[in-house]
């Protein structure tokens, strides 16, 4: 059966028969006592509501082929004749209805509003004969919001002034300009309007016009507006503008920040420098005793803030708990080749802090040896040695995976500066085993 | 063996039944039709309290009373009432059990079945929770439906011609929109849309605001209760502008008189946003329903704040077609429910009307996003808008070489990422391993009348098929579950209907204690006593009659009339002897 069949009627654009078909049979079969039946009628009708809003939809066929050409084999005449007919008023009418139906969409409620420019006079003269109000109650909403519109903007306006007078505020004074960014970000008038057009593009220029804002300044920004989310979405909207000045500048402070990986390596590099300096001051015991305690002090100062920026990026127990969901969902349509990059992915931490950590504590063994005789210590040195040789080694070939894995994948952009940090941490790392293999020959000999 | 209707309401429920060719409603035991949505324990501890009672124990017995429970149901918030826990569905099903009874009262036959309104904007958690709190109650619900169709059905039962119309239903905090086609014995739903955080205390808000920065007052700066003082003005102020203009709005804050003026025109100006708000909705139902405002014959207007004079008339000037609110916004709903619940009991006066309802969201699954693996997209299988019941499938291959398993999460939601949508279940399937997109699955997602979805996952090389029923985990009990909760639910009694009366009457009274002053008070309590005394005796016709004196002592003293004072002094209870009451 066809969909009119179902109905049982002709092909028809007139849409009161459709619906008295529909109504007929559906007296038939109720939705209460029979569902299926019920879908079917109410899919027939709903395509027939359809075909008679676009006129002459070319095949109606819904199982049974046979019976459709039959049909045609039949009605070939009629249906010649009905098509003239339709050909006729399509010709007639798309220009009608696509005028209006453009018209319409538009301004849906445009054609009323002129309707209700005229019918006042009467509709007034009713309503008060209905109501308590008197004619001058007439309320036109459309000057009215055209107004707070207007006044809604002026306030816009002057939060914006407000916001930017306090950003130039904090960029002219010298002892400020490094500090609180992040405060007038966050206050109230900045976040009221903060994603005004006005607004973002008043920031915009702002920044453009400053070329030596301060970092702080980048990252409070990025921070408040979370440019973080905004990197995967294609349409950025009305920050576009503003990420791309800040992409152009290099100044893209995302929560996963490459300035940490960089400040990782170049941590990790000064222990090398000073052992290359110790190894020089070996000959004089005075030097070399003071050398050792700046090392010590370094030493100290690496680990603190290693330790200091492991606490403040400790992930709560939400994050833990969002990130056991997305792994759970997302390995579970992927394959197990899938499952190691992420595997890999999520390890990136390597490069940041093990490399830092691994270095110091390879030279910590180093000192040890040239401070101690005793068996135990040099044992316990070499164990330190070999174990953070270890982590090195293999810090360095996840990083190198990592790098060649975002050369190969070009779905999964890994920006600039990223790969550049992966590079220098790469470097760093062989450098240090170079220079420590080298000394280790030294010292043999 | 009947089946009745109910609005389960945030501020007030009631309950109708298909009698007679027409949805009847159903007095509760003092008469109104009206139960107020609160419910309460009373001073032991051990019986429940439910309605008008409760209501009236807000003020005096806060700690033991609780109201617009709604507003949790389906989620997992826990409602602390007499040092005891409840879910939002349990306190619900105290009301329906209290509706049940009326009912049955009033029928003379047992009550098995109910048809339940919900928002529609009301989730799957939501319905869920509404079909829980029925059962709960000892009722079953096999059909929710939504409180705008129910209105559509309420109003078509007054006005039988064909006809295109607009239902807007503007609550206190939501805004639904349908779009509705009726004719012969069909009322389609063509589309729903609405806005979920707009509703009459929004415009409360905006005059309170204006009030403020009229008089110079910070609204971060004041207290608590002064902001409660000044909505509760702004709130009176917005319905005195009902039925005449100007008003003028007072508050004493801190010593301070502040006033401001407002009319209907100044209130559009300071809720401008508000009302422009109004057309997204309007325009998007319209938009989906392919239809324009020409199309539509009538409007019409269900929920308190659509009495709004200043949204009546914006409304009108927007559609410009007639407004139709001649059934009472409050009652409209369980009218309605009365007449779905005659359709499905088979009434032969109603058997043909069908209304087809619409799914009024999205539901889909999830697929792998290739930017983000951890963030899965969004893919609709029943666009929202559709009818009901409903049955769409949609084919998804595989994305890896390899793989050997396809997990399908069902999401309901209009967001891109599936993390922002309702999670409400999963169904996986083995697939053969093969190179990707080489296997591919057909799901089928069926929704039916009742509002229960299935899901039918069929891998294609293999044949082999897995379907689920999604029942929501945390909302959906099974049987023995829900007989063991219903069984402890059971113990806790509620008051019996001829006994309520007297207590509606006497926490009424102690609600007027709480609020009144001095004089007025002294002579509540002492008529309180006086009361208790008369109930003690047991004599039912010397009750009878004190109770009535009493109510009236109440009514005066509430609505302040003019004799008041000289009332008050003369007050007495009468004996039985002197006038027969009955």
């Amino acid at each position: 059966m066809n969909y009119w069949e179902i109905l049982g009627i002709e092909r028809t654009n007139d849409k009161k028969t459709i619906k008295r078909a529909y109504a007929k049979k559906s007296r038939e079969v109720h939705p209460e006592e029979h569902p299926e039946e019920f879908k079917r009628l109410h899919e027939a009708y709903e395509y027939a509501l359809e075909y008679a809003n676009e006129i002459g939809l070319p095949n109606v066929v819904v199982s049974s082929e046979e019976s459709h050409t039959e049909n045609i084999d039949l009605e070939s005449t009629e249906e010649e004749n009905l098509f003239d007919s339709l050909r006729k008023t399509t010709e007639e009418i798309p220009e009608v209805t696509e005028k209006e139906t453009s018209s319409e969409e538009e301004n849906l409620f445009d054609s009323l509003k002129k309707t209700t420019e005229e019918i006042p006079e009467i509709s007034e003269e009713e309503s008060s004969k209905e109501t308590h109000f008197e004619d001058k109650d007439y309320i036109d909403f459309e000057k009215i919001f055209e107004q707070d519109a207007i006044s809604y903007f002026e306030e816009v306006k002057s939060l914006t002034n407000k916001s930017l007078e306090e950003l130039d505020k904090l960029y002219k004074n010298k002892v400020k300009k490094f500090g609180p960014w992040d405060e007038v970000c966050k206050s109230d008038f900045f976040c009221e309007a903060g994603l005004h057009p006005y607004f973002v593009d008043s920031l915009t220029q702002f920044t453009k016009e400053r070329e030596d804002l301060p970092k702080n300044f980048y990252r409070a920004v990025c921070n408040i507006y979370k440019f973080e989310e905004l990197k995967t979405r294609e349409n950025k909207g009305n920050l576009t503008g503003l990420y791309e000045l800040f992409e152009s500048r290099g100044r893209l402070y995302l929560t996963s920040n490459p300035e940490k990986s960089w400040s990782a390596g170049i941590f990790s590099a000064i222990p090398v420098v000073i052992i290359v300096a110790l190894n020089i001051a070996r000959t004089n015991d005075a030097i070399e005793s003071a050398i050792i305690a700046i090392f010590a002090v370094l030493f100290v100062l690496g680990l603190i803030v290693y330790i200091v920026r492991k606490i403040k990026n400790r992930k709560t127990d939400e994050d833990r708990e969002r990130d056991r969901k997305n792994k759970e969902e997302s390995l579970t349509e992927i394959s197990p080749t899938w499952k190691l990059s992420l595997h890999l992915k999520r390890n990136q931490y390597y490069s940041k802090g093990v490399p830092l950590v691994a270095n110091l504590a390879f030279l910590y063994s180093i000192l040890c040896f040239f401070l101690y005789d005793d068996t135990a210590s040099i044992l316990i040195s070499l164990l330190v040695f070999f174990g953070s040789i270890f982590v090195i080694l293999f810090t360095l070939t996840v990083n190198i995976i990592i790098f060649i894995r975002s050369k190969r994948n070009k779905n999964k952009p890994v920006s600039l500066s990223k790969k550049k940090s992966f590079v220098v941490i790469a470097l760093i790392n062989v450098l240090s085993i170079i220079l420590v293999i080298s000394m280790l020959f030294s010292i043999l000999q | 063996m009947a089946i009745v209707g109910i609005d389960l309401g945030t501020t007030n429920s009631l309950v109708c039944v298909f009698k007679d060719g027409k949805s009847t409603l159903i007095p509760n035991s003092i008469g109104e039709f009206l139960t107020p949505s609160c419910v309460g324990f009373d001073d032991d501890g051990e019986k429940i309290l439910v309605g008008q009672i409760a209501k009236d124990r807000l003020i005096s017995h806060p700690e033991l009373t609780v109201a617009s429970f709604k507003r949790f149901m389906g989620t997992d918030v826990k409602i602390q009432l007499a040092g005891r826990e409840f879910t939002a569905p349990e306190l619900s099903s105290f009301v329906i059990r209290q509706l049940k009874d009326d009912a049955e009262a009033y029928l003379g036959e047992e009550v098995t079945e109910a048809v339940i309104s919900v928002p529609a904007y009301f989730d799957d958690n939501g319905r869920n929770a509404t079909k829980l709190a029925g059962e709960l109650a000892g009722l079953t619900v096999e059909r929710i439906i939504n409180e705008p169709s129910a209105a559509a059905l309420a109003y078509r039962e007054n006005y039988d011609e064909d006809a295109t119309f607009l239902v807007v239903d503007l609550g206190g905090g939501t805004l639904d929109v349908s779009v509705v086609d009726a004719f012969d014995n069909i009322i389609e739903i063509v589309a729903v849309s609405g806005d979920n955080h707009l509703g009459g205390d929004d415009f409360n808000i905006a005059i309170a605001d204006y009030f403020c920065k009229e008089n110079g007052l910070v609204v971060s700066e004041l207290s608590a209760e002064t902001k409660a003082i000044i909505l509760k003005q702004a709130e009176m102020c917005k319905i005195a502008l009902n039925s005449s203009e100007p008003v003028l709005m007072y508050a004493n804050i801190d010593g301070k008189e502040c006033s401001v003026t407002l009319t209907n025109k100044k209130l559009v100006e300071v809720s401008a946003s508000l009302f422009r708000r109004i057309e997204i909705p309007i325009g998007r139902a319209l938009r989906d329903a392919n239809l324009t405002v020409k199309d539509l014959d009538y409007v019409v207007l269900v929920g308190g704040s659509s009495k709004m004079h200043s949204v009546q008339k914006y409304i009108e000037s927007l559609i410009g077609v007639e407004m139709k609110a001649d059934i009472d916004p409050d009652r409209v709903v369980g009218i309605g429910a009365g007449v779905v619940s005659g359709i499905k009991a088979r009434n032969e006066e109603i058997k043909d009307t069908i209304l087809t309802d619409i799914c009024p969201f999205t539901l889909g699954t999830n697929i792998i996003n290739r930017a983000k693996n951890e963030d899965p997209l969004f893919s609709p299988i029943i666009e929202r808008n559709t009818t009901l019941p409903a049955s769409k499938m949609g084919t998804y291959y595989t994305v890896s070489d390899n793989q050997d398993k396809m997990v399908f999460k069902i999401y309901q939601g209009e967001n891109m990422y599936c993390r922002d949508n309702l999670f409400l279940g999963e169904i996986s399937i083995d697939v053969p391993k093969k190179k990707a997109a080489e296997e591919c699955c057909e799901v089928r997602f069926s929704y039916d009348i009742n509002g229960i979805l299935e899901v039918d996952v069929k891998c294609v090389s293999t044949g082999e098929t897995k379907s689920t029923l999604i029942l929501n985990k945390n909302i959906k009990l099974t049987e023995e579950e829900i007989a063991a909760k219903r069984k402890t639910l059971d113990n806790l009694k509620i008051l019996p209907r001829d006994e309520e009366v007297n207590k509606v009457v006497l926490a009424r009274a102690e609600r007027l204690f709480a609020e009144a002053f001095a004089e007025t008070r002294d002579i509540i309590g002492n008529n309180i006593s006086r009361f208790l005394e008369i109930l003690a005796t047991q004599n039912d016709r010397k009750i009878r009659c004190a109770r009535k004196d009493f109510t009236r002592l109440l009514d005066v003293i509430e609505n302040r009339e003019d004799s008041f004072d000289v009332f008050m002094r003369e007050f007495e209870f009468r004996d039985d002897d002197e006038e027969d009451y009955e």
